[in-house]
């Protein structure tokens, strides 16, 4: 009995041994190793570019390194020359302006569409009756524009202010025998169309004063209205020779085109 | 069936973008109004998700003095690679932005960071400034251009009121003012 008591012993003990010393073996070595990763990482992050404050003290001493240094501070170099070769630029985004433009004016439609449709329980408001200020500015724009419309001049038929007007100032002509009366009476008759009498007070004004214009031209368009256009003519162009005025000319070309 | 497709019409619309206008805007080199109207049409959960859009908002934006608008399209685009790119390109010069400033108006030594670096004219000043490549007169930084020898700006905080201070680059062509970019 003894005997299997040490076996069992002996036998447990063989069995701690092979099972335990391996695992903490692979304990120990992985402790090993993660420690070293751990010490190495550090130390890597440690001359990283992104910490500039320790880069500094690296590469104040450049000179005293060993190798591993010098190929750390390499890779630094390396790395600042890569960080300042980023750029960037933005991406401009490509539009197609056709389909936009599609959906923009398919928008319009379904909006003026659906402003048309109502709904027939919503009561409608009572149309405003109040003219807002633009309405008004038109308004009175409007009423400006009547002002402004062009004054059409009333053509006044002439009559005598006295009945007896051409008798006065056929009295008064014979008192005085001025030509100024004779040519007032000459005018009162063309415009009461009397051309003949018009033609002969005209002519005895132009006898007591040759230089008076309107002698002449009452005259001359008593000769047309008498049918005498040529006579007319002769008149004024003989008149116009020795007064050269515009009137004159204006008159004859009324003469020759008909108009009086 | 009408009812169907009329819903299907109306929240298609809904969900259309305004980009086109946007991209209109950004052509004509209109960047202040396409800053604007990107700010205002952005609630739209169309515009919101549209890669495209806070692009374009982030891009217009950045040419505006309202720099600091950019943050917005900026935290979005993360959805594909080009948009995460766009982004990195808003918040490096963002950063550089902030860090001038706090440079020029706090003294804080910048000089041995390492930014990457961008094509926008803030991130060129934030280069040479950090590489002190400017000479320093009456608190105004001068630098030459690196690339363009035409091409000079000029670095100085301006004081407003209320003690409100703003970051100015101008910019120079051929000794003439081109450009200021007023940044808050």
């Amino acid at each position: 009995m003894l005997k299997i008591d040490e076996l069992e012993k002996k036998w447990y003990r063989y069995k701690v041994k092979k099972t335990v010393l391996p695992m903490v073996s692979v304990v120990l070595s992985s402790v090993v190793f993660g420690g070293g990763y751990y010490l190495y990482d550090s130390k890597s992050n440690i001359f990283s570019p992104t910490s500039n404050k320790i880069s500094k003290v690296v590469l104040g001493v450049s000179k005293e390194m060993n190798d591993s240094e010098v190929k750390e501070v390499l890779t630094l170099d390396t790395a600042k020359k890569e960080l300042e070769a980023v750029s960037l630029e933005p991406i401009i985004p490509v539009i197609d302006m056709e389909k936009e433009e599609r959906i923009k004016q398919t928008k319009k439609y379904v909006k003026k569409a659906s402003t048309h449709k109502v709904n027939r329980h919503t009561v409608k408001a009572k149309a405003n009756q109040y003219l807002t200020a633009s309405e008004l500015s038109v308004m009175a724009k409007a009423e400006k524009v009547k002002v402004v419309k062009p004054h059409v001049t009333k053509k006044m038929s002439f009559q005598t202010t006295s009945v007896n007007y051409i008798d006065t100032m056929k009295e008064k002509f014979s008192r005085t025998g001025k030509s100024r009366d004779a040519l007032l009476l000459s005018r009162a008759y063309f415009k009461e169309g009397n051309f003949k009498e018009a033609e002969q007070w005209a002519l005895s004004a132009n006898k007591l004063d040759s230089k008076s214009e309107e002698s002449w031209f009452l005259f001359a368009k008593s000769k047309a209205k008498l049918g005498k256009k040529k006579e007319a003519l002769k008149i004024l162009i003989s008149y116009y020779k020795k007064s050269h005025t515009a009137k004159t000319k204006e008159l004859i070309g009324q003469i020759k085109t008909g108009k009086i | 069936m009408k009812l169907i497709l009329f819903i299907m019409m109306t929240t298609s619309f809904l969900f259309s973008s305004n980009l086109s206008t946007l991209y209109k805007f950004y052509e004509k080199q209109e960047y202040k109004k396409a800053c604007s109207y990107a700010t205002k049409y952005f609630y739209k959960k169309a515009n919101k998700n549209s890669e495209k859009y806070l692009t374009l908002y982030g891009l217009s934006c950045l040419e505006t003095d309202k720099i600091d608008r950019i943050a917005i399209p900026m935290v979005r685009l993360n959805s594909t690679k080009d948009a995460r790119a766009n982004a990195s390109y808003f918040s490096t010069i963002l950063l550089q932005k902030q860090l001038l400033l706090q440079a020029l108006i706090d003294n804080k030594a910048i000089a041995d960071l390492h930014l990457p670096q961008t094509n926008f004219v803030l991130s060129k000043i934030f280069s040479l400034y950090i590489n002190k490549k400017f000479i320093l007169k009456n608190s105004v930084y001068k630098f030459q251009d690196e690339k363009k020898e035409n091409i000079k700006y000029q670095l100085y905080i301006e004081e407003a009121k209320k003690n409100k201070k703003y970051m100015i680059i101008d910019i120079y062509k051929d000794d003439k003012f081109i450009h200021r970019y007023r940044y808050e």
